[in-house]
């Protein structure tokens, strides 16, 4: 999903979303033609032209060691799906059960399952769908009607090509420069300068995690490359207010306010993330304070843990951040690159608790996948090359390394080394039908395959989509099951 | 109680996200409506049903609309179970005007007996007649003659009134608690003599965010043209305000209210003593302040209103009490002061010390030193008696605490919970035996810790410590 998707969505903070975590002395006001502000205390802070309504749910949490059963009523229970069988009943182990319970679907909407978040880095293709759906894989094949996938969690799965809306080639991980946090050594502890006096802590770590209860600095030179891509997990409970710090030389928090008069800094950038907006600011001694834009993002209010990954050209002058997987922003910095060292800082700036995990700092090759086009301009095939030119045709087939596209009267073959990405033409096939599977899976890859479940057992989900019509599945590659009653 | 009432705080967060799917017609924002029996885990998890069997062959037994057969549970980590068809014994059936506290946390309303150094005597207001070891008595409160619980709840939305900004009703009933994100929920009661009103608030809002206004006669607004109190919450703080028809409203001046651990949830308490034109606030049974109206007493409505007054926190509004009574016994405004002797305040505030003898002909008789105080009943306010042994005897899953409508709860083992009857063995009380609908939730595990659930369907990663 990107960013002009996303912010066509309807609006949907109100007093639900206020309800659910909105911080104490801000507000958020919805203005007409999904114009956004944010007051503090009263306070205009910003008006934003462009809001993210919607994030898909990708991010579990890391601890849970049982699996859990929700009802439409917000009852749940924790236990162990035993199994779903064809009839569409549940058995459910809970401990203090005496026997399994069966439940019927009726009015379950969700089972989370003790399936830990895996990022296979070894797929070299990600494959969305016209319904949000998405795959990781390798791209075995693809001929006039369908495209094959090899897949970690079903084998390989034969897609449907009108129901594909982008596939996109990645280059090979680079290894990572930092992947953490494993303990506090090695990390400067810092008071966060904006916490009021005799409310500061520090951060603790534990079972892999960072976590702060009160206002506290953590930082680290952790080598930032000149282009970077930083993976993190945040979980919050209460109001989140965070700064982190970019390419930053300094390991103790910087008042911003009284930046001037204290000891010398070299630039860094200052990404602002709260419970509702980002921002980032470029941050240098004698440079007065800016803002290269926020953002609003109301759809983290309905949140309490999403997935950071944010991506940096010291060339290009550029951030870029994507929560879940949505691009959320791009940032380009008309003064040039402020940061000038290869640190990071990270300060809780509210009482409320953070907890940060499966930090990953990677070398990028620079380039964000690009959105595909709206489903209406996608009248024919097109792909991307990594030297960012655009063809526009009809694909014909991936065979033995090469893509082979029509254009006009004559065929065009490419490397799949040089490929990037495909933009799928649109087809009319019912997006009716492709969006109201009853069920939702959710991977532990973070992506999500809906259809209609079979059948479940500790062997093998059995899922029925109008994409790649009956596969099994992996049920450890599992994360959630939601089922849609409409 | 502890943690728990956090954890529904979290449920229903975490339902309301469900809601916006769910739910038709409900307000905006609050889950979907839930009916039936409530069964809540330590874990936070939670389920709703018929419990049709309480006992330790056949366990909890619960009928949940969703599973094909009913479900027992074993109770080692259950929390509590919540009645849904909980009722009051009619009211002819109370007897008596003690409160009486035990040192295991039991509290029974009803009758003084008899009282001697060996054991008391009660007729509780559930109906039992008890005879009590006198070293389990931790203290007698007498209230007034004319104490009378007006108010218990909420169970439902019935005799309420909703109202907000555009017609929109922005408070909600589900499992025994009141939510509000704006607007306001009053309700007519019958407050023509002091009044107590008593009632658990849960909130995250570090900013003020609840007025109650105090008998009042206008319950579909919050006015300040009634001749009432209206006080203004924040969970660190409370202020008063006299409102007078014709008059602007009258600062009467802020308490802080005693919560050093920044809970989340704290049992509020107002006295209104129209006779001594007084308004005592107590948060967790602690005086936060108490108010002196020079101008005379100024309510003159019988209703109570709610209002929470915006900025997008929740407020939860549980465990509302609201009692009538005349004359100077405020019930329960001091906290014990417990010493090793016994001791007696009377109504004048005196305080004498010593050893209670015995209670006979309408008097107490109280030994101090050599002397002999026979005081009738009338004159004394509170009895608290010397500590004894505290037991450390561990408590099994199966020691339940009852809580009962028109206040009161016991701890006892139990036997069996059918749909008339539950019995047990209390240690201090005996073989119990009471109806089951006066009762309207049964507590598991007393000694387990109740932690703070995450604000979600999910498991605290934090660790708790909310509440």
């Amino acid at each position: 999903m990107n960013l002009e998707v996303a912010v066509s969505k309807p609006i949907l903070i109100g007093t639900l979303a206020l309800a659910l975590s909105f911080g104490a002395a801000a507000a958020i006001v919805v203005q007409g033609n999904q114009r956004i502000q944010i007051q503090q205390n009263g306070v205009l802070l910003f008006t934003s032209p462009t809001v993210v309504n919607e994030l898909p749910d990708i991010s579990l949490p890391s601890s849970v060691t049982t699996d859990s059963i929700q009802m439409a009523n917000g009852d749940f229970l924790y236990g162990k799906l035993l199994n779903i069988g064809a009839n569409h009943q549940i058995r459910w182990q809970h401990p203090d059960a005496q026997q399994p319970i069966e439940f019927k679907t009726t009015n379950i909407t969700q089972i989370d399952l003790a399936n830990a978040r895996q990022v296979d880095d070894t797929n070299n293709c990600r494959v969305d769908l016209i319904n949000n759906d998405g795959l990781r894989g390798n791209l075995v094949s693809c001929d006039k009607d369908s495209v094959v996938l090899d897949t970690t969690c079903a084998g390989q799965l034969r897609l449907s090509r009108a129901m594909l809306e982008s596939l996109v080639l990645t280059p090979p991980a680079q290894p990572a420069v930092f992947s953490g946090p494993t303990s506090l050594e090695g990390w400067t502890p810092g008071k966060s300068v904006a916490a009021v006096v005799g409310e500061s802590g520090q951060w603790t770590f534990h079972n892999g995690a960072f976590f702060a209860n009160k206002a506290a600095s953590i930082a680290r030179n952790v080598n930032l490359p000149d282009t970077a891509q930083i993976e993190f997990d945040l979980v919050w409970k209460g109001t989140l207010h965070m700064a982190i710090a970019l390419y930053t030389d300094s390991l103790q928090p910087i008042p911003l306010a009284s930046k001037e008069t204290g000891p010398d800094f070299g630039g860094f950038y200052s990404l602002q993330v709260n419970s509702s907006y980002m921002d980032v600011m470029p941050i240098k001694k004698k440079d007065p304070l800016k803002s290269l834009g926020a953002i609003a993002v109301p759809a983290l209010m309905q949140r309490n843990r999403a997935h950071f990954d944010l991506r940096c050209s010291k060339r290009d002058h550029k951030l870029a951040l994507l929560i879940n997987g949505v691009l959320v922003k791009e940032w380009i910095d008309p003064d040039g690159f402020a940061g000038e060292g290869t640190g990071m800082r990270f300060v809780n700036q509210n009482a409320g608790a953070v907890k940060l995990s499966n930090l990953h700092i990677r070398p990028w090759d620079g380039q964000l996948e690009q959105p595909s086009p709206a489903q209406s301009h996608r009248v024919t095939d097109s792909i991307r090359l990594a030297d960012g030119s655009r063809v526009v045709g009809t694909i014909e087939s991936i065979s033995n390394g090469k893509l082979t596209i029509a254009t006009g009267s004559s065929s065009q073959q490419v490397n799949l080394s040089q490929l990037r990405q495909i933009d799928f033409a649109s087809k009319d096939i019912g997006a009716n039908q492709a969006n109201s599977q009853p069920v939702k899976v959710l991977l532990t890859s973070g992506n999500i395959v809906s259809g209609q479940l079979q059948s479940w057992t500790p062997e093998a989900m059995t899922l029925n989509s109008p994409a790649f019509g009956t596969a099994k599945f992996d049920p450890r590659s599992v994360s959630r099951l939601q089922f849609s009653h409409d | 109680m502890k943690g728990r009432r956090a954890t529904q705080l979290g449920l229903l967060l975490a339902a309301c996200v469900c809601a916006a799917v769910v739910a038709k017609n409900t307000p905006p924002g609050s889950p979907p409506p839930v009916s039936g029996d409530l069964v809540q885990f330590l874990d936070g998890s939670a389920l709703h049903g018929e419990v049709t069997a309480m006992n330790t062959n056949a366990g909890v037994r619960l009928q949940n609309p969703e599973a094909v057969q009913p479900i027992s549970f074993r109770p080692d980590h259950l929390d509590f179970v919540r009645f849904e068809k909980a009722q009051a014994l009619p009211t002819s059936a109370e007897t008596g005007n003690c409160h009486f506290k035990f040192f295991n946390g039991d509290e029974v309303f009803g009758a003084l007996n008899s009282l001697d150094d060996k054991q008391l005597g009660i007729t509780a207001w559930f109906g039992s007649v008890l005879k009590i070891p006198r070293s389990a008595v931790q203290s007698i409160t007498f209230l007034s003659k004319n104490y009378k619980v007006v108010y218990e709840g909420p169970t439902d939305l019935n005799g309420w009134s909703v109202s907000g900004q555009n017609g929109t009703s922005n408070w909600w009933y589900r499992d025994g608690a009141f939510y509000g994100v704006s607007g306001t929920l009053g309700r007519k009661l019958d407050l023509t003599n002091s009044c107590t009103v008593e009632f658990d608030l849960t909130s995250k809002a570090n900013y003020q965010n609840l007025m109650v206004s105090l008998m009042t006669d206008t319950i579909d607004r919050l006015d300040f043209g009634n001749d009432g109190y209206i006080f203004t919450f924040s969970q660190e703080s409370a202020q008063l305000r006299r409102a007078q028809r014709g008059v602007s409203p009258v600062d009467m001046g802020t308490a802080t209210l005693p919560n050093p651990d920044k809970k989340e949830r704290l049992h509020i308490t107002i006295h209104a003593n129209k006779e001594d034109g007084t308004i005592t606030l107590l948060s967790d049974n602690k005086v936060a302040k108490r108010w002196k109206d020079n101008n005379g007493f100024a309510a003159k409505g019988t209703g109570i209103l709610f209002e929470n007054i915006g900025g997008g926190q929740p407020v939860r509004i549980s465990n509302i009490r609201v009692s009538t009574w005349q004359g100077r016994f405020e019930p329960d405004t001091n906290p014990l002061v417990q010493t090793n002797v016994d001791s007696v305040l009377f109504a004048n505030r005196d305080r004498a010390r010593g050893q209670i003898a015995s209670f006979k002909d309408g008097k107490i008789n109280l030994v101090t030193g050599t002397n002999h105080l026979n005081v009738p009943m009338e004159r004394v306010r509170q009895i608290t008696f010397a500590p004894s042994a505290k037991s450390n005897a561990g408590r099994g899953p199966w020691e339940v605490r009852a809580y009962f409508l028109r206040g009161g709860m016991v701890s006892f083992h139990l036997a069996n919970w059918d749909k008339d009857k539950v019995s047990g063995e209390s240690a201090i009380f005996g073989p119990l035996s009471f109806q089951t609908q006066t009762l309207r939730e049964m507590e598991f595990n007393l000694d387990k810790p109740r932690g703070n659930q995450a604000l979600a369907a999910v498991p605290d990663e934090f660790g708790g410590g909310g509440e």
